[in-house]
């Protein structure tokens, strides 16, 4: 380039090449090697010199710390990194530093020879990694956790992501997080060789709770709790019951008193199974799901849809009340009877 | 969920075959009422969890009731006897009680004015008119395997509800604990027949001359009662469901059911 002289090639040098291509055509930028200072040459043979500080990252909270000279001072100051965030680039305004970036930020100054130099390069930095995945929250994951659950390793992230009806990237996103909790076991051409459920199941609920995570509005029916599940056969609508009054079918819990049902439009559904809107003593509960896993792999028994069990363990230690020890004794019931709910 | 019924339970109807046996063609003039007509009516899977009743209560129609066998001597000779008040028949620490309405039974106080039969063998009782109304044949079986089965009148939900309203108006006031079961019988009617239908048949015993006084009576009890989650007869069928069903659901359920009902009619 023929106004610099620049030496190095790495994250510097790229930096320091995009300043000089700013500056105007009669100026030079010199970057000696060995030194950590860079010069800008007026046409009249004046020099502004700066201190470079190198950084690989610098975030906001770093600008404090850094050794900026004032701006009247002999040596200004320049600061390099591979990215400046914006909100790191008005610290850095703020503070008096010149900066420059690998993306082409940059903003230069010096009062004596007197030159401006200001460019835009990437608002966001273009070397980040997706970030890990953190939590279990959203569909993406109960529909991966679901799956781990339900369906017995080995699979692939591949496999598991057909399971479990989610992109692949989706579901090998919450497989890193399984792993690095070590509820999930990888064999040696990485597939998943074995699941932890249990522990599974425990850690989705520390992200995952039946009350809040779906909507769940609540309704009395007047003729009371026996008398729902005939109404409920005769629903035409899609619905899966979870809860206490699913785990009774299996686990040896005292009998319910509440309701909870999965439907795609409880108002709609309320109205077909003549429920009122309870403002105490509800004993139905409409859930409109998180996701529409909730009807994956649910199971009939006696004319009624019941929710998989992974699910309504998940339901009931999120529940109030009883529910989180009715969700233990479900869980021991699973355990003992694996075969029965696990394909 | 639902398990045999309750052994009391199952005893309370094999004293109550004993006395319709005894008692043989006298039989087309009875009409089963009180607690086990509303399980009839109501379902007796409901019955495993909650039993309360020893008693059966039976009316007896005067009208075309015949002047033998003599009612007194068939129930002794069964082995029943007669207790400290008329109609009280006592066997085997289960109990019968017979009663005639109080509109159609009569001169006297306690007793029940029944020919030759005399007045003592069952009592006045207000309240259970509509059963001479609301009536419909059923089977009465026993509980246990290949037991006897007798075709007998039960009275309709509407006059049980008639009945039972009566009945915990004049509990409401006293201490005895009866009351939060006579509420309890009541939303189990309320719960148990769609409203359709006992709205219908209590209107036919409005119209009837021989019910219709005791069941306007009975519609104002209801609304008094019932028609609010705090309404007293709401709380005492919720402290009768205790540990059965949460309260609130109990009150509201009886508050939702008693205004459906009230605005059927």
């Amino acid at each position: 380039m023929r106004n610099s002289v620049i030496s190095g090639t790495g994250e510097l040098g790229t930096t320091l090449r995009l300043v000089a291509k700013r500056l105007p055509p009669t100026w030079r930028l010199e970057a000696p090697p060995t030194t950590s200072t860079v010069s800008l040459r007026a046409p009249d043979g004046t020099t502004a010199r700066f201190t470079v500080l190198r950084r690989r990252k610098l975030e906001p909270r770093d600008v404090q710390t850094l050794r900026i000279s004032s701006r009247q001072g002999l040596m200004g100051t320049l600061v390099t990194a591979e990215f400046l965030s914006p909100r790191t680039r008005q610290l850095l305004r703020e503070a008096g530093a010149s900066y420059a970036d690998a993306s082409g930020n940059m903003r230069v100054m010096a009062d004596r020879p007197g030159i401006f130099v200001e460019a835009e390069g990437a608002q966001k930095d273009p070397g980040r990694e997706p970030r890990p995945l953190a939590s279990l929250k959203g569909p993406a994951a109960a529909r991966v956790v679901r799956a781990l659950c339900d369906f017995r390793p080995p699979y692939g992230v591949r496999r598991l992501a057909e399971l479990a009806e989610t992109a692949p990237a989706s579901a090998s996103r919450v497989v890193g997080l399984l792993e690095r909790e070590a509820l999930i076991e990888r064999g040696p051409r990485d597939e998943i060789r074995e699941v932890d459920w249990a522990g599974l199941l425990q850690r989705w609920i520390q992200d995952y709770q039946f009350l809040s995570s779906n909507e769940v509005t609540t309704f009395l029916d007047p003729r009371g709790l026996p008398a729902f599940p005939a109404k409920l056969r005769n629903l035409k609508a899609r619905a899966v019951v979870t809860g206490s009054l699913a785990a009774v079918r299996r686990a040896p819990v005292a009998s319910p008193r509440l309701a909870a049902v999965y439907v795609d439009d409880p108002e709609a559904a309320a109205k077909a199974l003549a429920l009122r809107p309870a403002e105490s003593g509800g004993n139905v509960t409409l859930v409109r799901p998180l996701d529409s896993v909730v009807f994956s792999r649910s199971w009939m028994d006696e004319g009624i849809r019941y929710a998989a069990l992974s699910q309504v363990a998940a339901d009931l230690l999120t529940s109030p009340g009883r529910g989180p020890s009715e969700g233990e004794e479900l869980i021991a019931w699973m355990r003992k009877n694996t075969d029965a709910w696990r394909a | 969920m639902p398990g045999a019924p309750d052994p009391l339970y199952v005893k309370a109807r094999e004293i109550l075959l004993d006395a319709l046996e005894a008692l043989g063609p006298h039989r087309s003039s009875l009409v089963l009422v009180g607690a086990q007509a509303i399980y009839l009516h109501t379902g007796e899977a409901d019955i495993a969890v909650a039993p309360f009743t020893t008693d059966a209560d039976v009316i007896i129609d005067p009208d075309g009731l015949a002047d033998r066998p003599i009612i007194a001597e068939a129930l002794q000779a069964s082995g029943f006897v007669l207790g400290d008040q008329p109609g009280q028949w006592v066997k085997d620490d289960a109990r019968v009680d017979l009663m005639v309405p109080e509109a159609i039974s009569g001169a006297g106080t306690r007793g029940a004015r029944l020919g030759p039969h005399g007045n003592r063998v069952a009592r006045k009782a207000r309240g259970l008119e509509g059963a001479l109304v609301d009536q419909e044949m059923r089977e009465i079986a026993s509980f246990q395997e290949g037991g006897r089965r007798f075709e007998l009148l039960v009275a309709g939900p509407a006059a049980l509800l008639v009945s039972k309203l009566h009945k915990l108006a004049e509990r409401i006031e006293g201490p005895s604990r009866v009351k939060d079961k006579d509420a309890l019988d009541i939303l189990r009617l309320l719960r148990g027949v769609p409203t359709e239908i006992i709205s219908q048949r209590l209107r036919g015993l409005r119209q009837d001359s021989r019910s219709a006084v005791v069941t306007g009576e009975a519609l104002q009890q209801l609304e008094g009662l019932f028609a609010r989650p705090g309404a007293a007869g709401s709380t005492l069928a919720s402290r009768a469901a205790a540990g059965l069903e949460p309260e609130d659901t109990i009150r509201a359920s009886c508050a939702a059911l008693t205004e459906e009902l009230l605005r059927a009619l």
